[in-house]
């Protein structure tokens, strides 16, 4: 199965990234089955082509708690019913350059249409290094490469990096993740070019974001609430700011419980099974909610107007 | 009662307050300054004594004075909020009633500082004013120099009371606030943004407008921007954002986290003798001066 080459991938990564979560059953092997049902749900649900992109094995799937064979059959699956309906890139992150070419080449081996990449992290990479892995990683790949501004696991990339990077060819589109405005607007004006921007901050920045120059955002309550991530893209897309900023509320007691009890996996999984979703469970190291935190779902479920 | 937004419109101007070299306060600077304001419609409305205007600085006859001259000053010609925030519940509803009495149209106050109240101490602070006038209080959460954060509970009970109308929030330390404050209170409480770098965000996150400082200077080119905005010319908009956001950087230079001394200084350069700030904030030195000059050329505000 061929990916698709990185002119076409820039064109295509717009809209609404689903960090898909990966599903777990209770004694934490990978349900393949769920896999692809979820998959075949977000695409049903309106994450297509021209609307939005699947990406696996992103921080939020639990790529840390994943094997390399797993992650192997993750992406087989998810592009195999994804169909070439919707993009499917795959988030491969490592501590160093070798893994790092590994897990994006045993991607684009399994069919994903691009692959999306922090700096090595745990140590703090100095730009030269910066420089250097993505100029290595791109020579050994075919695929387009969504580059990782990281700035909460790994360094704030300089913008003078930013735009090295952007030159070369594979380099596609730019996740960036800084709560500054001002900072988000310069990058998207000089790097709009050659990359696509995209939103790593979220739902609630997303209206300030596409201002600043973004064509989509991330997010993983888009597991369980396409449609209303799909809303809040296009009331942006339209400049309809106070559409937006009434849909953003909804995400509100969502977003405060991941930065509050920091578990937003746990959290969209437990949201996902009400709903009778394919989410599955998580995996430890991560916990389950607590008891005092189960209280919390049924309110932020009435407040996305979720129903269930 | 009316919205607050409706009284107070999109640009409230935090008035500097000017002083002397030998550090009294300058109220006939401080009338030409409004003069000033109100003839280039750089403002829709005043503030007196806000953090821009030094009020920790100044004494409660002071604070009173100037409400008095401002008034005065003023004549009519913008609508005019009395900063009467204190540490303490007390001297601040002394201060607002003093504002009522002068014929203010709203107060605005400072969540009570340096003492680390709990967020029910931080509601009966607020209550306690509200209840103890009849002008509309606007709320002042600027976590970043009180130390405490107005938490969104706090301002849904809040909001229920009649005459508190509205907040303003110094975006800077947490800029999505603003929607889980819209969240919880009436779609008539009018929210504004409080730094001046955060007027576009806070325009898209919903906000009524800016309590804008620096608008001393380029208060034609916020309006610009935000009725570009407003009009949905979003790309002309974010041109004067880019080229106003290294002068409001400037205002901080060297680890300030005060702007106050520089902006005093910004203004001195173009012709309001506005004086040093008070101790403790130190003036700006030669070289900020020089740096803030460049802004101001660039400008073409000198």
């Amino acid at each position: 199965m061929a990916g698709t080459s990185p002119g076409d991938l820039k064109k295509r990564m717009k809209g609404v990234q689903i960090i898909m979560v990966t599903p777990f059953d209770q004694q934490g092997n990978v349900c393949i089955d769920s896999v692809r049902e979820l998959t075949h749900c977000l695409i049903d649900r309106g994450i297509q082509e021209g609307t939005g992109a699947l990406v696996a094995l992103g921080s939020m799937s639990e790529c840390f708690s994943v094997d390399v064979e797993e992650r192997k059959e993750i992406i087989r699956a998810i592009v195999e019913e994804a169909e070439g309906q919707v993009p499917v890139v795959v988030g491969c992150n490592a501590t160093d350059t070798r893994t790092v070419i590994h897990l994006c080449q045993s991607a684009q081996k399994a069919g994903a249409d691009g692959v999306m990449v922090m700096p090595p992290y745990y140590f703090v990479p100095s730009n030269a290094q910066i420089l250097e892995f993505y100029r290595s990683l791109t020579e050994s790949l075919d695929l387009g490469v969504v580059l990782y501004n990281n700035v909460q696991v790994c360094v704030d990339i300089d913008f003078e990096i930013l735009q090295e990077l952007a030159c070369m060819d594979k380099i596609i589109a730019l996740k960036d993740c800084t709560a500054d405005f001002t900072k988000f607007k310069i990058c998207a004006e000089a790097l709009a070019g050659e990359l696509t921007i995209l939103n790593g901050g979220g739902p609630l920045w997303e209206p300030q974001a596409t201002l600043a120059g973004a064509s989509g955002f991330y997010t993983l309550a888009g597991n369980f609430a396409p449609e209303l991530t799909l809303e809040l893209w296009r009331a942006c897309a339209q400049s309809d700011y106070g559409e937006a900023e009434r849909l953003s509320r909804r995400f509100v007691l969502y977003i405060r419980f991941m930065r509050e009890a920091r578990k937003a996996i746990q959290l969209t999984k437990r949201i996902m099974r009400d709903l009778g979703l394919p989410g599955g469970f998580e995996r430890p190291p991560l916990l389950p909610l607590t008891a005092s935190e189960e209280g919390m779902v049924a309110k932020i479920k009435q407040q996305m107007d979720l129903g269930g | 009662m009316k919205a607050l937004s409706e009284t107070l419109k999109h640009i409230i101007v935090p008035l500097v307050t000017p002083f002397t070299q030998d550090g009294e306060l300058n109220y006939e600077e401080a009338k030409t300054l409004v003069d000033h304001l109100i003839g280039k419609s750089y403002c829709d409305s005043i503030l007196v004594a806000g953090t821009t205007g030094e009020f920790h600085a100044l004494t409660n006859a002071e604070r009173i004075e100037l409400f008095t001259v401002v008034k005065e000053a003023a004549a009519g010609r913008a609508a005019l909020v009395a900063g009467t925030g204190a540490g303490s519940t007390r001297e601040a509803l002394l201060l607002t009633r003093e504002a009522e009495k002068l014929g203010y149209d709203a107060v605005m106050v400072v969540s009570p500082y340096y003492c680390k109240p709990t967020q029910e101490g931080i509601y009966r602070h607020f209550e306690t004013i509200a209840r103890g006038t009849s002008l509309p209080v606007m709320l002042y959460n600027i976590p970043l120099f009180s130390g405490v954060n107005i938490n969104p509970e706090t301002v849904a009970r809040l909001s229920k009371i009649e005459n508190v109308g509205g907040i303003k929030d110094e975006l800077g330390l947490n800029p999505t606030q603003m929607t889980e404050y819209s969240l919880v209170t009436p779609e008539d409480f009018s929210i504004y943004n409080g730094d001046d770098i955060m007027t576009l965000c806070g325009l898209v996150q919903g906000a009524a407008g800016t309590v804008s400082g620096g608008s001393h200077l380029v208060g034609d080119k916020i309006r610009n921007m935000m009725e570009l905005f407003l009009s949905g010319k979003n790309e002309k908009a974010l041109q004067i954002h880019l080229a106003l956001d290294p002068f409001f950087k400037a205002l901080c230079p060297n680890g300030r986290v005060n702007p106050i001394p520089v902006l005093k200084a910004a203004l001195e350069i173009a012709g309001h003798p506005v004086g040093p700030c008070r101790l403790p904030l130190d003036p700006a030195t030669a070289q900020e001066r020089e740096q803030i000059e460049k802004h101001l050329s660039r400008l073409e505000v000198i």
